[in-house]
């Protein structure tokens, strides 16, 4: 019970490490009047969890609940970090798993502390690493002996729920339109759960390049209301 | 080499060295069906220009190409294709590794033409480039969807393409992308999105951020049929990606902010040469006065490239 409470607590889009203030490249496609309906919006959410978040984030996050313990472990951890900061191309994109990893990690250590978050947050502190959103909730929620399957199952969860809130915002979609995408995409997680730990090595870190170019276009969006 | 099944196992080794204010070239290596020229004459510029050409009709099933090449210390080469990059149709598919090295205060420049996947074809590309610490690169790949004109629309089975980018031996770019028109909406929403080409050019320099810069004033606008993003994407590196609809257009426009680039960074690099050696004898005026009494020019030269590639690729595309 403890446990999935906690789960609940660190993976809620209302937890305050300012996770609602990015798009992700979304407010871009908006812009460009390519996410305008509840269809468009339910596409791009399918295809971003499919396509992007199964070869990015979620597989940094299984990468990071499947390190081995110990120095082995936080070697491993030292060369995903470099590896992840290599794969986000995008300045905005990158600037984002940086902060809200270091957001996550300050809350999460007045919570409970572990070791391995407080290594994680030193080294990105004296920026020997970059820090990233994923490892650091890999991190805590391992140690804190949530299951592999939970934590991804909640992680992109929350990454839809998160693109779903943006599209209610922006696009605009209603409400129910957006909670019937987030329903609806339950099987879809579901099986990207299960493929994970078979996903092929060569694949991690897949780029999407038309979503690659709208976050960069991000930056030069002339009103946005989100950071990336 | 010509395999028992009619497959071509092929290297290229290009490297070269810096003599006098001349870079030359040193070894060029090449097996059928590939060649390494000089591009056009050599006695043009004091940097190497080499292309690459290759008498087949293209790339065929079972095909492996092994390229290397090294740019050392103070070297500049600048190394060009000379025709569309053609896979044809395949069965177990084809390969190119690349191996790039750029020693300290080397700089090079490489935008291959674009690659052409036919019907069926399998290809994986795998690049690795080493850049030292102080070394410059400015790389590019242009990716069509097929033989558009001829009604084939990604109907190519498969195309990884593969490039990792280190910097003073560390990892700091990694492009990996998968492209299975069968697996993936390629033509959808957060991939090609009804575009047929895809470009990227990526420069590693100190002033790779100064040249950001630079573009930030020059690329305000979208063009018209063709998407672009620029962004910081490392420490000292600068990409910049496109969608468009032309192979012909994408690479002018991405070889013209090359050749801008090239320009940028020779331009500091000669400037930050002729200021070290003064640097501990006299700090006060002499070093202050020399990059003023250098800059009316860089600025010139500068807003000369500026204006070129905007309107060149408006019209183009």
């Amino acid at each position: 019970m403890q446990k999935l409470l906690t789960l609940l607590q660190v993976n809620d889009s209302m937890f305050p490490i300012g996770s609602f203030t990015h798009s992700y490249g979304l407010e871009s496609y908006v812009d460009a009047r390519i996410v305008h309906d509840n269809s468009s919006a339910a596409e791009y959410a399918r295809t971003m969890l499919e396509h992007s978040i199964y070869y990015n984030d979620a597989a940094f996050l299984y990468k990071t609940l499947t390190l081995p313990p110990g120095k082995k472990g936080w070697d491993k951890l030292v060369e995903l970090d470099t590896l992840v900061t290599a794969l986000k191309a995008s300045y905005e994109i990158r600037d984002a798993s940086k902060k809200l990893a270091i957001r996550f990690l300050k809350l999460t250590t007045e919570l409970k502390s572990y070791p391995t978050c407080k290594k994680y947050a030193a080294a990105i502190q004296q920026e020997e690493l970059h820090g990233h959103y994923a490892i650091a909730f890999g991190l805590h929620v391992k140690a804190a002996g949530i299951s592999l399957e939970d934590a991804l199952s909640a992680f992109y969860y929350n990454t839809l729920n998160g693109i779903i809130t943006n599209c209610a915002k922006t696009v605009p979609i209603s409400q129910t339109a957006g909670q019937k995408i987030l329903y609806d995409l339950q099987p879809v997680i579901a099986k990207l759960v299960r493929q994970q730990p078979g996903m092929d090595e060569q694949q991690l870190g897949l780029c999407c390049i038309g979503q690659e170019i709208k976050c960069m276009q991000h930056e030069k969006l002339r009103t946005r209301i989100y950071i990336s | 080499m010509i395999n028992r099944d009619n497959s071509l196992t092929s290297r290229v080794d290009i490297s070269c060295k810096r003599e006098g204010p001349k870079t030359l070239l040193v070894n060029s290596y090449f097996d059928i069906p590939y060649k390494v020229v000089h591009y056009g004459s050599k006695l043009l510029q004091d940097h190497l220009e080499v292309m690459m050409m290759c008498y087949s009709p293209g790339v065929m099933d079972g095909d492996t190409l092994q390229i290397s090449v090294h740019c050392p210390e103070k070297s500049e080469m600048k190394l060009f294709t000379q025709s569309f990059n053609k896979l044809h149709p395949m069965k177990k598919g084809a390969s190119q590794t690349m191996h790039v090295k750029v020693d300290d205060h080397a700089l090079m420049q490489y935008l291959p033409q674009p690659t052409i996947p036919f019907k069926n074809s399998i290809f994986d590309m795998d690049n690795l480039i080493e850049v030292a610490e102080s070394g410059h690169l400015v790389w590019g790949d242009i990716i069509s969807g097929g033989r558009i004109h001829s009604g084939e629309r990604f109907e190519f089975s498969k195309l990884h393409n593969r490039t990792k980018v280190y910097r003073g031996g560390k990892l700091i770019f990694f492009d990996n992308q998968l492209m299975e028109p069968r697996k993936q909406p390629l033509e959808r929403m957060l991939f090609f999105e009804g575009h047929t080409h895809q470009g990227t050019l990526l420069i590693v320099s100190d002033y790779a951020n100064a040249f950001k810069e630079e573009l930030d004033e020059v690329l305000t606008e979208q063009f018209t049929d063709m998407s672009y993003g620029f962004t910081q994407c490392g420490k000292n590196a600068l990409l910049i990606r496109a969608l468009g609809e032309s192979g012909d257009a994408m690479h002018e426009w991405l070889s013209n902010i090359g050749d801008m680039c090239w320009s940028f960074i020779r331009h500091h690099m000669a400037e930050a040469e002729a200021v070290a050696p003064e640097a501990p004898i006299s700090r006060k005026k002499p070093a202050a006065k020399k990059p003023a009494a250098k800059k009316a020019p860089a600025q010139k030269k500068a807003t000369a490239a500026k204006k070129r590639p905007a309107p060149k690729a408006v019209i183009k595309t």
